[in-house]
């Protein structure tokens, strides 16, 4: 499988080159970098972020902080675990706001749920570049009615209630055959050596 | 057990499910063993979000457009702030001197491009006595060693001479008194004009590939090599007196052939006569300086000088008679070419003196003119431009009485300031 050797049908070599271009002075040249990258730093932030809405205001922010800092990348070692970094650097400044913004009882809850995003954290870190590739590839390769109710939810936006008339099942049924396709998802992305740490 | 109570939470709270609900129960036995560590719900949640992120693909274009606009916006802040630092005294020693260097460059482009546009002077001219130099319709009167661009003229005066030195070779003119040159200069060589008076002059050999010539009216010399010689120019001739050197000698009549002229010689040539100013037929006027003997030929000489080819006497308003002179002077205008016009200050006829124009011009105008044999009357109105509107109201009325008492007199009009101004 390609890791960032080949990120977004880019070349590893290449997005290097592109990067000592941009500390040259062709900043023109940073473009291509975002580019090659943005859909794995978008992968990285929603892997992190609950709120979908707030993941193009943080791939932003991660471009802009990664332009501006680009004289401490060391030239040669891994650009896109670099980018990676500041994009879950920035993933977890945006939590500590929201959590600024909880009521007192959504901050007691936050005890166990904060252990799960420790998790969640920890794992993101071990994420390829080519995350999104791999997960549609185990969409597809789900049974037929399990990629339904992926597609279903995830893709036409369909809801639980929507989704428990169409398929003529119990709204506990539903969630938890969605839970059960995701489950599948996991074992097939283990078999792709993601999430094996 | 920690791990389990996580897993509880998380089924209850994200999934939204009931564990004591039977198909829950099987779901948390089949899937969620007493090992279960606390990365599967970890694992479901990534898995979760990024199936929400897959929905939304078309964010990706969006998000790239707005992330490259948000690094050009900010490229620009630095590149101005750049500019800004670049020019702060605290700048470092190279960047000092790369602007030092770069106003270097600039004022020296600034210079050459000035000394493009701007006309250079070709020579410099040293008064001595009564000088003038005539330029763009202006006369200036130079008492110290002045620069003469090209177009200009020079003329001396009584007594008077003007030494006009190259500045590009050794060349040098003396223009003697009563003389009057104009100057001009191309890429090609010099040219002197010597429309009337006498010069001397030597030619460095230094002046190179670039010829100099010197015309007359009748005639046009040049120099190739160092030459010295004599010129002198009157209305019927023009002579040539070559002290040292070689020169070529042109008549301007059309059929003349150039011939060469050696050291000792001396040639006088008076064919084809060239128009010079003054010689035209529009009137141009001056004041004549005075009614005595002297003071008319002084006015006739510097008239035929400065190109002015009219002499004007100011008529008194009064009715009074100018003085007997007044005839001579006329008739010796005459005898040298020159118009002679009566001249009247229309302002002070019309607001000072509160005359009726018409009929003073039928009383007194019109046998002065005939008396003393003026060309014709010129009229003027003191400078006084603002009110030039008004005097142009009462101008035609003052034409058709002169025409009535004097058929065939000319009248000019002067709007323009005093004459002998």
């Amino acid at each position: 499988m390609a890791y960032i050797e080949d990120i977004g049908g880019y070349n590893m070599a290449r997005l290097e080159e592109a990067v000592q271009a941009v500390l040259r002075g062709e900043t023109c040249r940073y473009e291509e970098i975002v580019k090659a990258c943005s859909p794995s730093i978008r992968a990285v932030l929603s892997a992190m972020i609950e709120d979908h809405d707030m993941v193009p205001d943080l791939v932003q922010e991660t471009f802009i902080i990664a332009y501006r800092r680009l004289d401490m990348y060391e030239p040669g070692t891994d650009f896109f675990a670099w980018l990676r970094t500041i994009a879950r650097n920035v993933a977890r400044n945006e939590k500590r706001r929201q959590r600024h913004r909880d009521t007192p009882d959504a901050a007691l809850n936050r005890t166990d749920e904060d252990a799960i995003e420790n998790h969640v954290e920890a794992i993101v870190e071990t994420l390829p570049a080519d995350i999104m590739d791999a997960l549609e590839d185990c969409v597809q390769r789900l049974d037929p009615r399990a990629r339904q109710l992926i597609e279903a939810f995830y893709h036409q936006g369909r809801s639980v209630r929507e989704m428990s008339g169409r398929f003529h099942l119990s709204e506990t049924a539903v969630k938890v055959a969605l839970f059960r396709a995701r489950r599948a998802i996991y074992h097939c992305l283990r078999k792709k050596g993601i999430f094996s740490r | 057990m920690k791990h389990f109570e996580i897993i509880l939470q998380y089924v209850r709270t994200r999934l939204g499910l009931d564990p004591t609900d039977a198909e829950t129960k099987a779901l948390l036995a089949e899937d969620f063993p007493e090992s279960t560590s606390s990365d599967t719900p970890a694992a479901d949640i990534i898995i979760d979000r990024l199936l929400s992120a897959s929905g939304r693909s078309a964010d990706n274009i969006l998000i790239e457009q707005r992330t490259l606009a948000a690094i050009r916006k900010l490229d620009r802040e630095r590149n101005k702030r750049r500019a800004y630092h670049f020019f702060r005294f605290e700048a470092g020693t190279e960047r000092l001197v790369s602007v030092i260097a770069a106003c270097v460059i600039l004022c020296f482009g600034f210079w050459w491009a000035a000394n493009l546009m701007l006309p250079s002077p070709i020579a410099i001219l040293d008064p001595y006595g009564s000088v003038w130099i005539l330029r763009q319709k202006q006369r200036l009167t130079p008492t110290v060693p002045t620069k003469l661009y090209s177009g200009d003229t020079v003329i001396t005066g009584e007594r008077s001479r003007a030494i006009i030195r190259y500045r590009r070779h050794r060349t040098y003119i003396s223009l003697r008194a009563d003389s009057r040159m104009r100057l001009f200069a191309s890429s090609t060589g010099q040219l002197a004009l010597l429309d009337t008076g006498s010069m001397a002059a030597g030619v460095s050999a230094a002046s190179g590939r670039s010829h100099f010539t010197v015309e007359t009216p009748h005639a046009r010399v040049f120099m190739e090599s160092a030459t010295q010689f004599k010129l002198r120019s009157t209305q019927s001739e023009s002579v040539i007196e070559v002290i040292e050197g070689e020169t070529t000698l042109q008549s301007l009549s059309s059929w003349a052939e150039p011939i060469e002229i050696e050291a000792g010689a001396v040639v006088a040539v008076n064919g084809g006569r060239r128009l010079v100013p003054g010689s035209f037929g529009a009137p141009v006027i001056a004041n004549v300086r005075g009614l005595d003997r002297t003071e008319i030929e002084n006015s006739l000489r510097l008239g035929r000088l400065f190109g002015v080819n009219t002499l004007a006497y100011d008529l008194p308003l009064s009715g009074t008679k100018p003085p007997e002179a007044l005839v001579k002077a006329v008739a010796e205008a005459h005898k040298q070419g020159f118009m002679f016009y009566a001249r009247v200050d229309l302002k002070t006829l019309v607001s000072v003196e509160k005359k009726d124009p018409g009929r003073w011009i039928r009383e007194n105008l019109a046998p002065l003119v005939a008396e003393y044999d003026f060309d014709g009357v010129y009229f003027y109105n003191g400078g006084d431009l603002v009110r030039e509107k008004e005097i142009a109201s009462i101008l035609m009325p003052l034409y058709d009485s002169l025409v009535d008492v004097l058929p065939g007199t000319a009248m000019l009009i002067g709007y323009s300031r005093d004459p002998n101004a």
